[in-house]
């Protein structure tokens, strides 16, 4: 049977609650011999800050899972051809092993939490248990947050913040976000 | 006759989660289908909107391609706006049958507060989306989708 000399493949993730940490894998498809970009296509645009994306291809890591996941999106003011991150080097596979972990946003709210971040929000990776850190929407609201933004904070919450400084009053995550929401990958494939 | 042309493909989308499968032939004289680009009078019908199409039987888009990669704003330059295919595709007379999913059960499933996000359309009356007016995502239904295939003789 004929076939393109291209292909996008997709992955759909569902992310259910605040924190959630998704990890997938899958196979590529077997015509395809070339992984040649990817792109993030996220439900809710206050979703990305702080979300991560990582991607390996046949256990060789691609993107780290730090990656922001607000790098592989784009918005409809992009033209269509230039809505994915191209690879430098195209990643070559054969019915490849692809795994992926998407971690949502709502660990931003954590970093930012002064008892798990003295540092001001600023915190060496090797002081974050990962693990820790998922935690559903309803747990989120224990922690107070610290936050910067006093706008964000007044349109947020309708709180009035305390000018020229840090405001400790936070009960809920700085960005409302409604669960669930999609995640969608793309992989461009070519043979 | 000329080298280029756009062909247009209109559908009425009429429900959420609506899927039209539509069939087309592209208009003789022309060699190639260059590019494609997807119309949506409603940014808000955009996200979760799926379009796949198969030319002569041999699969262009999968059913889960996402209408976000096939459009593009007012801001986007004329000559950027549509996709380019990254190979040439024989299209003389080539016939056309696609697949095209509303994705309106999307705000759906966030909005009936499902917490498992498994969509129930048990739980869903479509009768009553017109003054979904909670929804920030809400999308009015009727809307036509046109569908702009570039023909050319390059």
């Amino acid at each position: 049977m004929m076939i393109r000399s291209f292909r996008f493949q997709k992955v759909s993730l569902r992310i259910s609650a605040a924190g959630q940490r998704v990890y997938f894998n899958a196979e590529s498809h077997k015509d395809y011999s070339l992984l040649k970009g990817i792109s993030l296509s996220v439900g809710y645009a206050d979703a990305l800050y702080g979300s991560t994306f990582g991607l390996r291809v046949d256990e060789k890591e691609i993107l780290d899972e730090s990656h922001e996941a607000h790098l592989l999106v784009y918005g409809d003011d992009v033209p269509p051809n230039k809505k994915l991150l191209l690879f430098d080097t195209p990643v070559p596979i054969s019915s490849s092993k692809i795994e992926g972990i998407y971690t949502d946003s709502s660990i931003q709210g954590l970093l930012g939490n002064a008892s798990y971040s003295p540092g001001g929000g600023v915190i060496p990776k090797s002081n974050v248990n990962i693990k820790k850190t998922y935690v559903s929407g309803k747990e989120l609201v224990k922690f107070s947050n610290f936050t910067a933004d006093l706008v964000q904070l007044q349109m947020g919450t309708g709180l009035i913040g305390v000018s020229g400084g840090f405001s400790p009053v936070r009960t809920v995550p700085v960005a409302s976000l409604y669960y669930p929401y999609d995640v969608k990958v793309s992989l461009f494939l070519t043979r | 006759m000329k080298n280029n042309k756009f062909q247009r493909i209109r559908l009425r989308v009429s429900a959420a989660g609506e899927t039209i499968r539509f069939n087309a032939v592209c208009d003789k004289g022309y060699r190639s289908l260059k590019g494609i680009f997807v119309s949506l009078p409603q940014d808000k019908a955009i996200q979760g909107a799926t379009l796949g199409f198969r030319l002569n039987n041999v699969e262009v888009l999968d059913d889960g391609h996402e209408v976000k990669n096939l459009t593009a704003s007012n801001s986007v330059a004329p000559n950027s706006k549509f996709f380019v295919f990254p190979e040439k595709i024989d299209a003389s007379s080539g016939s056309i049958e696609g697949r095209f999913t509303d994705g309106s059960k999307y705000p759906l499933l966030v909005d009936n507060g499902e917490d498992t996000g498994v969509y129930d359309p048990g739980k869903v009356d479509f009768k009553n989306l017109s003054g979904y007016n909670t929804n920030p995502y809400g999308v009015l239904f009727p809307y036509d989708v046109i569908i702009n295939i570039w023909l050319s003789n390059d």
